[in-house]
């Protein structure tokens, strides 16, 4: 009944082949017009999920207190108090805080600097900027004061006084990365004789942006050429070549104009739909050609409707596996970017697949007239050798086969047991790249560069508010990883030593309230209150992103806030380590529920589909094995889960499944016509085994081209599913047969 | 031949007139000095308003005595926290703060001038109490019927935070309009908006709104019960009434 639905069908779009052509060019066109609307959006933070209080209150933190918007620029290599180099500081702190949209800076020549002295309060700068000094006598006192103050020491001048740092505030509504891009144009060729890093928010999405561009424009076009390079090599035709190129280019134009239409962005992962659609998408048509063909050397009269109805039914399948392979990872992802890039894959997915059934035949039905019968067969390539030899040895040498899959499968299980993972985005970058080498310099030298805050609600200018932050910056600090920590009930202290009674906390509100008179309109008070006064931050950074240290640093100040809130005030903590936490964490889930939840859809599709359980069960075989494979070759080569590589395991179900369908259904085919299992096997490894063959090459060194992307998670995501395409592929190939002559030798 | 004479005639009054009218720079900011800082002395109530970015107002009042153009006391008397801190001005950048809650008075260093002055948008530069010209050279970039347009440049060992002032002057009374602040880049930073209204023989400062453009912050000064010349003794700025309160 299914086949006579099919051929129905088949004869439908026969039928109407123009009418499919044009409505097919006309969405083209329509979705074409929405890609200038697309727009990139690196900012990590944004993908955050709304519904994790800490992730909302960070991106509010963020928000309210500027600490997203602080544009760091490091000068190292130079000894800092020398008249030269301070001269240089100067300049470059002139040049960054006169950048349109910054909207002050902090840098050794121009951070207040509150003395009290025996005649009077020193209200004055750190360094005169006007009269810089020359005495070395004068410089080794400054140099000594400053490096004596928690304030400056690691967070301006590093501890050698070889590197210093000028923090940038970017406006608010002030366009982030066109800012940096400003303020390095304006440092480009400085006369400086050290290293110039930069570091901060606003740097790291200037390279991410930077990145995502590069690899739409340079990757995607290099997939391109490349698997086309692939299928013509395979195809020997032009046919085998530009009609599943089109098909896929035509899929790619709906899936990034339906998400412009939608009003997303391109994240730092969507923008490798592109190439995943062009590396799987691809595959869909050949196999709608390879079927034509072959049906069409064995009778040339209605070839293309019996190959249509033939293979819709293992192309929606198969198509329908990569779509829950990449639906999976809605489930378990912390991320919003890899539910987004999930749900878009999968649609990208359905539409190549639309596309694949519909426009495919529909063009071959125009063309098929001009289908040539190929006379004697043309000398047969290494696409049809291969295939064939490999799944013939199955029968010559089994048991070698089976004993180096067994090897393999050995060695990798040994792997997967030194699996690490790996959440902190710094590690994204290459090592050259701008935000990694600026991240070095400030974790090396400086105080490092993860914040953490601890948000405080409740009325700032009351003692037992600041006695309460006072403590909990104790309490911070007596972890090794914090070495400092910030907040207005250290101004205060201050104000009030300077006021000649110590560096404490005064307990009468009046003298706080006429401390934070001297200290209203401060820059840095917008950093740490709000201006409503009803509440505060204090922000401290973290040296280590270990994982023990995430682990740490959640319970424990989790537990202190908890602990330490009451009707006065309330305590919470936020950062990017209790993020990463989070992410580690889903990292975790999500590679378990994706890879469960893909496992069973694939084993009750297929089964559903085959037609047997037993099938179905066969079909993953091939699949468990590349799984296993994966994460040993992750183990052995030191690839990490990230949340880029995560995805792999789901991928790869998704997408290797389809040469188990692809085979198992054309052997059955054979099955069904009367033929015996050699015969059966045959047939399957000369028509599938072939168009599997191409496939696994062609999306293997598609996805191989994403090691030249500038983010490691995706180099590492487009090696390991070449490395599982390939093995899926070479299991397809071989094991399947082995379990089918098995059979045959049960009988 | 006569029409030609008549011509000439015309040209030369045209010319005379001008030059008549015509004030150069320097004269223009004196005569600007001398109205802003008009009389013997002058007390004043102040009512600072301070608008946030997002619209959020605060208020701060205080009492201002000055005599001359370098001597000032400043004392706030609202809100009743801040009451009684106070600010001493002396000639040769000599200022004092006193904070009653402590009781006691501190002389504060001078090199802070662009640091904001009580959370309002004045720096310390903007309200210093020295005259225009001893900071500045003038040139006259424009003039429209009612204003002159003075570009102000910092004097070398000025320090300041601008890299010029476009001052616009009233060309009959000599007060400020406005005075748009560049910043050391060029860009406009800051505006102050006057308004000036008469007493007595004076033109006294009635409001000064300034906006600082980067922070989208601004604050309005307005000057009530406003006198001159009450002969205010020297006692007054002295550091012993500062701690008096």
């Amino acid at each position: 009944m299914a086949n006579a639905f099919m051929e129905k069908y088949a004869k439908w779009v026969i039928r109407f082949r123009y009418w499919v052509i044009v409505s097919v060019l006309m969405i083209t066109v329509v979705m074409a017009n929405f890609l200038k609307d697309l727009e990139v959006n690196a900012d990590v933070m944004s993908y955050l999920p709304d519904d994790d209080p800490a992730a909302a209150l960070f991106n509010r933190i963020g928000d309210t207190y500027g600490g997203n918007e602080m544009v760091i620029v490091g000068l190292e290599g130079q000894y800092v108090f020398d008249p030269e180099m301070l001269d240089i500081i100067r300049m470059v702190t002139d040049s960054i805080r006169t950048t349109p949209g910054i909207g002050y800076v902090t840098s050794l020549t121009n951070v207040l600097d509150i003395k009290g002295s025996e005649w009077g309060i020193e209200m004055g700068r750190l360094i005169d900027e006007f009269d810089i000094p020359q005495d070395p006598e004068v410089l080794d006192s400054l140099k000594r004061y400053t490096l004596s103050k928690d304030m400056y020491r690691g967070n301006l001048v590093s501890e050698d006084a070889m590197a210093t740092l000028i923090m940038g505030k970017i406006l608010a509504g002030a366009d982030r990365t066109g800012v940096v891009e400003e303020i390095m144009g304006r440092l480009h060729g400085f006369p400086f004789e050290g290293n110039i890093h930069y570091g901060g928010m606003p740097v790291t999405l200037l390279e991410l942006s930077r990145t995502i561009i590069y690899d739409i424009r340079f990757i995607a076009p290099l997939t391109f050429i490349i698997i086309s390079l692939v299928l013509l090599a395979g195809f020997r035709n032009a046919r085998g070549l530009i009609l599943p190129m089109l098909t896929v280019l035509i899929a790619v134009i709906w899936t990034m104009g339906f998400i412009a239409m939608l009003g997303y962005q391109i994240t730092m992962m969507t923008n490798i739909i592109p190439v995943i659609l062009l590396a799987v998408g691809s595959a869909y048509a050949i196999h709608v050609v390879n079927a034509a063909l072959a049906e069409h050397s064995v009778n040339p009269d209605g070839a293309l409707k019996r190959a249509v109805t033939y293979i819709v039914v293992p192309v929606i399948l198969a198509s329908i596996t990569t779509m829950f392979g990449f639906l999976s990872f809605i489930a378990g992802s912390y991320l919003v970017m890899i539910r987004e890039f999930g749900v878009f894959s999968a649609m990208g997915i359905f539409f190549a697949l639309l596309l694949t059934i519909s426009f495919v035949p529909a063009v071959m039905a125009v063309f098929e007239k001009k289908l040539k019968t190929p006379g004697t067969p043309k000398s047969l390539t290494l696409f049809d050798k291969i295939p064939a030899r490999l799944s013939m040895m199955v029968f010559d040498h089994r048991r070698k086969l089976l004993a180096i899959w067994i090897a393999i499968v050995v060695v990798s299980i040994w792997g997967m047991t030194r699996i690490e993972r790996r959440v902190d985005i710094i590690d994204y970058f290459k090592d050259d790249s701008m935000v990694k080498k600026g991240e070095e310099l400030l974790k090396e030298s400086f105080n490092g560069s993860t914040p953490l805050y601890l948000h405080v609600q409740g009325n700032v200018q009351d003692p037992v508010v600041l006695l309460q932050m006072e403590e909990a910056q104790n309490f911070m600090q007596q972890f090794p990883y914090i070495p400092y920590s910030q907040s207005v009930a250290d101004l205060i202290k201050q104000m009030n030593d300077v006021m000649g009674e110590g560096e404490i906390i005064p307990d009468d509100p009046y003298k706080i309230a006429q401390l934070w008179f001297l200290l209203d309109g401060q820059e840095i008070m917008e950093q740490l209150v709000s201006p409503g006064l009803e509440e505060g931050v204090i922000q401290a950074y973290v040296t280590s992103k270990e994982l023990d240290v995430l682990r740490e640093i959640e319970t424990n100040f989790t537990e202190y806030a908890q602990n330490n809130s009451n009707d006065k005030h309330k305590l919470e903590f936020t950062g990017i380590p209790l993020m990463l936490k989070r992410l580690d964490d889903s990292i975790i889930n999500s590679q378990t529920y994706s890879l469960i939840i893909a496992i069973i859809l694939v084993v009750v599709m297929t089964g559903l589909l085959l037609r047997s359980a037993k099938r179905g069960l066969m079909a993953i075989i091939p699949i468990g094995i590349t799984l296993v494979v994966l994460f040993g070759t992750m183990g052995i080569t030191g690839v990490p889960l990230d949340i880029a590589t995560v995805l792999s395991g789901s991928v790869t179900i998704g997408i290797g499944i389809d040469y188990s369908i692809h085979f198992i259904s054309r052997f059955g085919e054979g099955q069904n016509e009367g033929l015996g299992i050699k015969e059966s096997l045959e047939k399957a490894i000369r028509i599938s085994g072939k168009a599997i063959f191409i496939n696994m090459i062609a999306v293997s060194a598609g996805f191989a081209m994403l090691v030249f992307s500038n983010l490691v998670p995706l180099q590492r995501f487009g090696f390991l599913i070449a490395v599982t395409m390939l093995t899926s592929g070479m299991a397809t190939l071989t094991i399947l047969p082995m379990m089918f002559a098995q059979k045959d030798r049960n009988k | 031949m006569k029409t030609l004479r008549i011509l000439i005639t015309l040209i030369f009054t045209g010319l005379m007139v001008n030059t008549a009218f015509a004030e150069d720079a320097g004269s223009i900011l004196k005569k600007m000095d001398a109205v802003l800082f008009a009389g013997e002395d002058q007390t004043s109530s102040i009512r600072m308003i301070l608008t946030d970015r997002g619209g959020n107002e605060r208020v701060r009042e205080a009492q201002v005595w000055q005599k001359g153009a370098n001597k000032r006391l400043f004392r706030f008397t609202a809100p009743a926290a801040e009451a009684g801190i106070a600010f001493l001005s002396l000639p040769d950048d000599v200022m004092y703060l006193y904070m009653p809650a402590y009781g006691r008075e501190r002389r504060i260093a001078s090199h802070v001038k662009n640091q904001s002055f009580a959370g309002t948008d004045f720096s310390y530069e903007d309200l210093e109490s020295e005259k225009y010209v001893k900071r500045f050279t003038p040139e006259l970039l424009d003039e429209t019927d009612e204003t002159y347009i003075l570009e102000l440049t910092p004097l070398p060992d000025m320090r300041s935070d601008y890299s010029k002032i476009i001052a616009h002057i009233h060309k009959k009374h000599h007060y400020p309009l406005k005075m748009e602040s560049f910043d050391r880049g060029g860009q406009p930073f800051k505006v102050a908006e006057y308004t000036f209204k008469k007493k007595g023989d004076y033109w006294y400062t009635a409001e000064i709104k300034m906006t600082n453009l980067r922070r989208n912050h601004s604050t309005r000064m307005i000057f009530e019960e406003v006198a001159f010349d009450t002969g205010i003794d020297d006692s007054v700025f002295s550091v012993r009434n500062l701690t008096r309160y």
